[in-house]
């Protein structure tokens, strides 16, 4: 067994981690656990949170250690987020993953520029990933999260997919049939996995109205499916991410419009993609459900269906 | 229920008062009441499992 950095629990110690959960083997779970340094009745930290999800890991009858759909967004515009591992659950991920160039080899496993990894510095939000990973792989497990599912308030916000994406059909045919039981709320999201979505389509099936496709750049899929997947019923259109200098991601420019060097970082996204041939443009500006008009997101609006929007990547 | 697992319940509950008490001082923020509410619901299934 590999040994993990002793000092915090470190990506590839988490890695390791989720590779055991979702193998269900939990005699390695229950190890690299134990290896993690700390006092488990330490609220918040590492040890605290990898206890608790391992307690439920053992005996899934058990109440789950995390809510499934975490609350995000801003003071008057709240919207519920789905997320489950980076990585693990993006069958379509390329260079996001792996790194511009590449391979797609298990060396090279988050080396790419995916910001999901990042989030795995709050041990909340990975056992938050981890669990809704473990519970989209079993019937009971979905059963779970439809019943969560269908809690949630009427006509909010739901963002399919934060973190994470559809990794197979089943759970892609899954999810768009949960969207349907739910007309009221509306729900979108970001996906690489190009291909579950022609593949349901060629079964004849029809999408529902209310879930709209942002279909995000860095995928393993070239032009001609994205071409395709661009003419489905339920796509928006694209997102992608585009170099800007160091100096917006440096100032957190790309944040929130209300930060200083917003407005400038905005231009250099809009310039960066009209340079790459996208006749209808919007630069995110970072702060979701703040970015046109009061209660709507740009990545969940049926107004900006073929505009494609961008946010910015350092080089 | 054992002295020493009250005081882990206390420590638990008192991490929930100070995220509530920096919220009080930096502006609402649901990503801090989801972590509020990541944290009660340990407290919750921590306790229960007590009484069990």
């Amino acid at each position: 067994m590999k040994t993990i950095n002793l000092a915090k629990l470190s990506t590839p110690g988490k890695i390791d981690l989720a590779s055991a959960a979702l193998a269900n083997d939990i005699v390695t779970l229950s190890k690299l656990i134990a290896l993690i340094p700390g006092n488990e009745d330490d609220a918040g930290t590492t040890k605290y949170f990898a206890i608790r999800f391992l307690r439920w890991f053992e005996n899934q009858n058990d109440s789950l250690p995390f809510a499934i759909f975490a609350a995000q967004g801003n003071v008057k515009l709240p919207f519920y987020a789905f997320s489950s591992l980076p990585g693990f659950d993006c069958p379509g991920a390329g260079a996001c993953l792996y790194g511009e160039g590449k391979e797609r080899i298990a060396e090279n496993f988050a080396k790419g520029w995916c910001y999901s990894f990042k989030a795995w510095r709050y041990p909340a939000a990975f056992f938050r990933q981890l669990q809704n990973s473990v519970l989209l792989r079993s019937s009971a497990g979905r059963s779970l999260v439809e019943s969560e599912f269908l809690m949630i308030p009427e006509n909010r916000t739901v963002r399919l997919y934060v973190d994470g994406d559809f990794a197979n059909l089943a759970i892609l045919r899954f999810w768009m049939n949960l969207t349907k039981k739910r007309k009221d709320l509306g729900i979108y999201g970001y996906s690489k996995s190009w291909q579950l979505f022609l593949d349901l389509e060629k079964q004849g099936y029809e999408f529902p109205a209310n879930y709209l496709l942002n279909v995000s750049s860095g995928s393993k899929y070239g032009n001609k499916v994205k071409e395709k997947v661009l003419g489905l019923s339920c796509t928006r259109g694209e997102f992608v991410a585009v170099p800007v200098a160091r100096k917006h991601i440096a100032s957190k420019a790309y944040q929130d419009k209300d930060n200083p060097g917003s407005k400038e970082y905005r231009k250099e996204v809009l310039q960066r993609l009209k340079e790459m041939g996208h006749a209808k443009r919007f630069a995110c500006p970072g702060n979701c459900g703040n970015c046109i008009a009061k209660k709507d997101h740009a990545c969940g609006s049926d107004k900006l269906r073929g505009v494609t929007i961008a946010i910015g990547i350092h080089n | 229920m054992e002295k020493q697992q009250i005081r882990a319940l206390l420590g638990q509950l008192i991490s929930v008062q100070s995220l509530l008490r920096k919220m009080e001082e930096t502006g609402f923020d649901w990503e801090k009441i989801q972590e509020i509410n990541d944290n009660l619901r340990l407290i919750i299934i921590d306790l229960e499992k007590a009484i069990d």
